[in-house]
This record gives C-alpha cells, sequence and structure tokens, in this order.
C-alpha cells in the first residue's frame, strides 16, 4: 500500500487527501484558534491552508517538513487575518489565547488520582501563554524543539527554556501531592 | 564544602533541564543514561516523570463546547465541495447553522467596550420596536449612577452615558442599548441571553458580571474581559462572533480609519486584503494585576487610572468624569504621553499633577480649560 502522501500526489486520491485531513486538522483548527479565538475563522484558515495544499498536491515530496509546513502555513494565514497594524508582520505569541489548551495525564499510561489530575490541569492552564503554547505543542502535537522553534520563530534554547520553566512549575505544583502519593505507595 | 541541600537543588534543576531536553526530542543517549540514573535517585521525580510523559490533550475543544469528531467531520464537508472548484462560498452559510454554542460556566465577567463612532439608529429603531416599554436613565457630565433593572442586573453607569431598557424583560431575551460606558452585575437566568448593544457591536452573555463603554467619537471600540465568558459581535458581521476570555482585551478598529488604511495598503494580496478589511481586531492579555484590580474598571470605584494614554485620550476622560471642556492652544500637547491614578482630585489638583511631568500651561474659565505650550 503506497503512502497517503504518495496517493495524494500521483493518484489525486481525495479518499487519501481526507484521511490526511483528519489525522491533522485538530491540531491545526486548535492553533489557528489560538490566533484568532472564533471557530469560524479558524476553520476557514485551516481548510485554506489545505486547499492550497491539495492544489499543488504535484508538489507535495518538495516539502521538506510537511507538519512543520502546515504549522507555518496557519500561522502566516491566521496573521494576516488578525493583523491590526499591517506592518507588523508577526503575531505577537505573548498574546495568544491557549486556554482552550487542556492537558491532563492519558489514565490509560499512568495511575492517578481525581485530585491530582485536577491539580495537574489548574497548574498547567496557570501557565503563560508562550510557555503553554510551547509546552502543548511538544506534548500533545508530538513536534520536536527544533520544530517548534521554526514554526513559533524562536530558537531552540528558547524553547528548551520555555519547556524547562513549565516543568519546573508543574513540579512545583505537584510536590505536595506526589510526596503523599510517593508515601502511599511505600506503605504498600 | 558544598552542602548536602545544595547538591539535592542542583540535582533537581538538572533533572527538569534534562525532562526538557528529552520532551523536545533534543537530549543525547548520554544524556538520557543521566536522566534515568538521577530518577533512579530521586523517586518523587520519577513519578512526575511518569506523569507528565503521560500528559496528554484533551480532545473536546472545551472552549467551543465542540468535540474534535465534530469539528473535523464539518471542516472536511466545507473542504471536500472545494477540492475540484464549481461549488465556492456556500461552506460559511452552512457552518452558521450550527448556532451559537454558550458556554454556561461562566460566573462572573466584566466587559468593556471603549468608545466608536455610533451608527445605531437602525438598532434603536428596533429595540423600541420590540420593547415599546423602554426606559432611559442617563448619567450627566462629572456623575456616575447605579440602577437595578427588573431582573436584579445591577448596572453602574459612568459620566456622560446612557442606557434605554425594558421597564420588564419579558421573553427569552434581555436587551439593553448602552451609550457611553457601564459595568454591568447581570442577574443569572437561564435561557435567557442578556444582550447589549453599543455602537457597532453587541455583546452577549448567560448571566454574569460586565463593564460596556461605547462613547461617541472615541478611535477604538474595546472590549475587556475581567472574568466569565463573552462573545462579541459586530452588528455588520454576525457570522463571526469573537469569543474572549478572562483577563483579555479586544480592540476593534474603527471602521472609517478602516477605509484610509485600505487604499495606504494597497499592495497586499487580494485574499488577505479582504480579510484585513472584514475583521480589523486584535486581541490583547491584559498585564497582570497587580491588587488594585485593572485599569479598565477602575472607574466602578471612581478611580481614574491613566496608563500612558495620549494627553488628547486624557482630555476626553477628563472632560467627562469632570464635566468641563479642554481645548488645545497648541496641537503638539496631544500627542504627549500620560501616566496617573486620580481620586479624590479636583480637575484643579489634577491639572496640577500633570504639570510637573507634562510641560504645559493652563487657564481655567468656568467650565472650560486651555492649554497652551510653556
Amino acid at each position: 500500500m503506497p503512502s497517503l502522501l504518495h496517493r495524494i500526489q500521483y493518484d489525486n486520491d481525495e479518499t487519501a487527501f481526507q484521511e490526511f485531513y483528519k489525522e491533522n486538522v485538530f491540531k491545526l483548527f486548535q492553533f489557528a484558534f489560538a490566533f484568532v479565538r472564533n471557530k469560524e475563522l479558524a476553520e476557514e484558515i485551516v481548510n485554506d491552508v489545505f486547499l492550497r495544499l491539495w492544489q499543488k498536491r504535484n508538489a507535495l515530496d518538495k516539502i521538506d517538513n510537511l507538519n512543520v509546513y502546515l504549522y507555518v502555513a496557519v500561522k502566516n494565514t491566521a496573521a494576516n487575518y488578525i493583523r491590526k497594524d499591517i506592518r507588523r508582520k508577526q503575531p505577537e505569541i505573548d498574546n495568544l489565547t491557549v486556554s482552550h489548551f487542556y492537558l491532563s495525564p492519558d489514565p490509560e499510561q499512568v495511575m492517578i488520582t481525581d485530585e491530582l489530575r485536577k491539580t495537574i490541569e489548574h497548574s498547567v492552564n496557570q501557565l503563560p501563554p508562550k510557555c503553554k503554547l510551547i509546552f502543548k505543542l511538544v506534548k500533545e502535537d508530538g513536534l520536536s524543539g527544533n520544530e517548534v522553534a521554526a514554526i513559533l520563530r524562536l530558537s531552540y534554547k528558547t524553547v528548551n527554556a520555555q519547556l524547562a520553566i513549565a516543568l519546573k512549575k508543574l513540579e512545583q505544583d505537584l510536590r505536595p501531592s506526589l510526596q503523599e502519593y510517593h508515601l502511599k505507595v511505600r506503605r504498600h | 564544602m558544598v552542602s548536602l541541600s545544595t547538591v539535592q537543588s542542583m540535582e533537581n534543576s538538572r533533572i527538569i533541564e534534562l525532562m526538557a531536553k528529552k520532551a523536545a526530542q533534543g537530549a543525547s543517549p548520554e544524556e538520557l543514561e543521566e536522566l534515568a540514573r538521577l530518577l533512579g535517585a530521586h523517586p518523587s521525580y520519577a513519578y512526575f516523570h511518569e506523569v507528565v510523559h503521560a500528559l496528554k490533550g484533551n480532545q473536546d475543544h472545551l472552549e467551543l463546547m465542540t468535540p474534535k469528531e465534530e469539528l473535523v467531520a464539518h471542516g472536511w464537508q466545507d473542504l471536500a465541495g472545494k477540492l475540484n472548484e464549481g461549488q465556492t462560498g456556500t461552506g460559511l452559510l452552512r457552518r452558521l447553522n450550527g448556532g451559537v454554542r454558550w458556554v454556561a460556566a461562566a460566573v462572573f465577567l466584566v466587559v468593556l467596550v471603549t468608545g466608536a463612532l455610533l451608527y445605531y439608529k437602525k438598532s434603536s429603531a428596533q429595540l423600541q420596536a420590540e420593547a415599546p416599554s423602554s426606559l432611559v436613565s442617563y448619567a450627566g457630565f462629572g456623575a456616575t449612577r447605579k440602577l437595578v433593572l427588573s431582573d436584579g442586573t445591577k448596572v453602574w453607569l459612568n459620566a456622560g452615558s446612557k442606557l434605554t431598557y425594558p421597564n420588564v424583560f419579558s421573553g427569552d431575551r434581555r436587551e439593553v442599548k448602552l451609550e457611553g460606558e457601564a459595568y454591568f452585575e447581570v442577574a443569572k437566568v437561564s435561557k435567557a441571553p442578556f444582550s447589549v448593544h453599543a455602537g457597532k457591536i453587541t455583546v452577549g452573555v448567560l448571566g454574569t458580571s460586565f463593564n460596556l463603554k461605547a462613547y461617541t467619537g472615541d478611535k477604538d471600540i474595546e472590549t475587556t474581559l475581567i472574568t466569565g465568558k463573552v462573545q462579541v459581535t459586530m452588528d455588520n458581521e454576525p457570522e463571526k462572533p469573537i469569543l474572549l476570555s478572562p483577563h483579555e482585551k479586544l480592540t476593534i478598529v474603527n471602521e472609517t480609519e478602516g477605509v484610509r488604511e485600505k487604499k495606504e495598503t494597497g499592495t497586499e494580496a487580494p485574499e488577505a486584503q479582504k480579510a484585513y478589511n472584514a475583521l480589523r481586531y486584535q486581541v490583547q492579555l491584559l498585564p497582570q494585576s497587580t491588587g488594585n484590580g485593572f485599569v479598565e474598571t477602575a472607574w466602578v470605584n471612581n478611580k481614574l487610572v491613566i496608563n500612558d494614554e495620549s494627553f488628547e485620550t486624557v482630555a476626553q476622560l477628563l472632560e467627562r468624569k469632570y464635566d468641563v471642556s479642554i481645548h488645545f492652544g497648541d496641537e503638539r500637547l496631544k500627542q504627549e504621553h500620560i501616566s496617573g491614578v486620580f481620586e479624590k482630585e479636583s480637575i484643579g489638583e489634577v491639572l496640577q499633577i500633570l504639570k510637573m511631568t507634562t510641560g504645559f500651561k493652563y487657564r481655567l474659565d468656568g467650565k472650560a480649560i486651555y492649554l497652551s505650550k510653556n
């Protein structure tokens, strides 16, 4: 079975494109929403990006890192929509809304009390916007530090530093609960 | 001699650093080994590491109350028609049928809408027709006023503001109209959304509190949300509501300015230009509150908070608060930037204080103030 991208590029396979869309659209939608905070507009932006991708499917294999390409295209398209000052090209990522990113531990991977889960969600939610966005892109979207740096036009060092800030904050907030948990485990 | 606790905290920082590298997929095999060794020596971090590893996003888009599957299916439905051209432009209309989903969890929210040229003769007429027994309350210059509406909603009207509202709210809608600025504490009535029409925008909430400012003649319309959830709709684009989260400020640029900008920026790509003209807004996060509350709501406590505003803007604030008229003898003064907090000062005292940081002279003549350069 040829890969999805191969089927899209060489067979004009719409079903393959649909599959590709379904795999990728949600995270891009969340990303777009962070910029425009409007559901319809976020959908329009993301679909715009996918439509352009479909239109140049013949050159799909020329795209170096398709994942990064999609995030950057969404960011640039969103920037065109929201730019108040048309001369300022780069949207301010410090101002993004990221309150709709919720990260919580997967119950299938780790045993966790309801209380601890709430503490984690609260702690992640309190992170500064830029920090939370980077943490989300790495943890949820599975992007590497280098990819996040390319997408947000930050240095790799900055991305790493922001991740460390997020982890440190999380560790501090969770310390009391984790120690308690640790004691319980040892008692058993 | 390095103490044990210093070693501990150094190791803890190292663990965090290595975990960050690992998460960013940038850790070398040696670093991964080092991390494993450190985690072995620090069991509480081992569990923390496990928890972080298991973190994943919630697939329900909570902010929008729409599950992932629904969003994806909806998006594809829209895109599929466009892939082979022909049927463009129908997507938006179809999407509108979904309607607006309100977030019922909103408890308290404060919204501010600042200024704008007000073109709502039409909506005013509609409001009159729907609510024949409407009342008008007015707070004159130099005064604020507090009202309680029939549903228990409390409204503080700022100086020079006017609120039009029905004698008694009826049916499943609560609608009022504001010119100027007001702080609302909306009584929670389920299934009866509360809307405030102000200029060319409408702010909608479902039971909660907010503050709205829409004076005639200001450059921007600003909506600031302190807590809760609010939806702002521009009357000419009801299909594109903007959702605000707590501590966010929405600034909508006045339309007439947009037309002027358009001419200046004719080089922009056509599709971007179109979008740009349709929606000229920006959402900013408010700076962390310092315990004195937010600049945007300070007036409710009779405070005048000025944070790096132009003298021209400040003059408008002073005119409303003190019921005076301010005349600039020198245009350059308008561009001077001013900061300060005033509470009980008289207008004379305010001017004295401003004089200390900004070079100008003033002359008081009854209710008129004349400013000139030093």
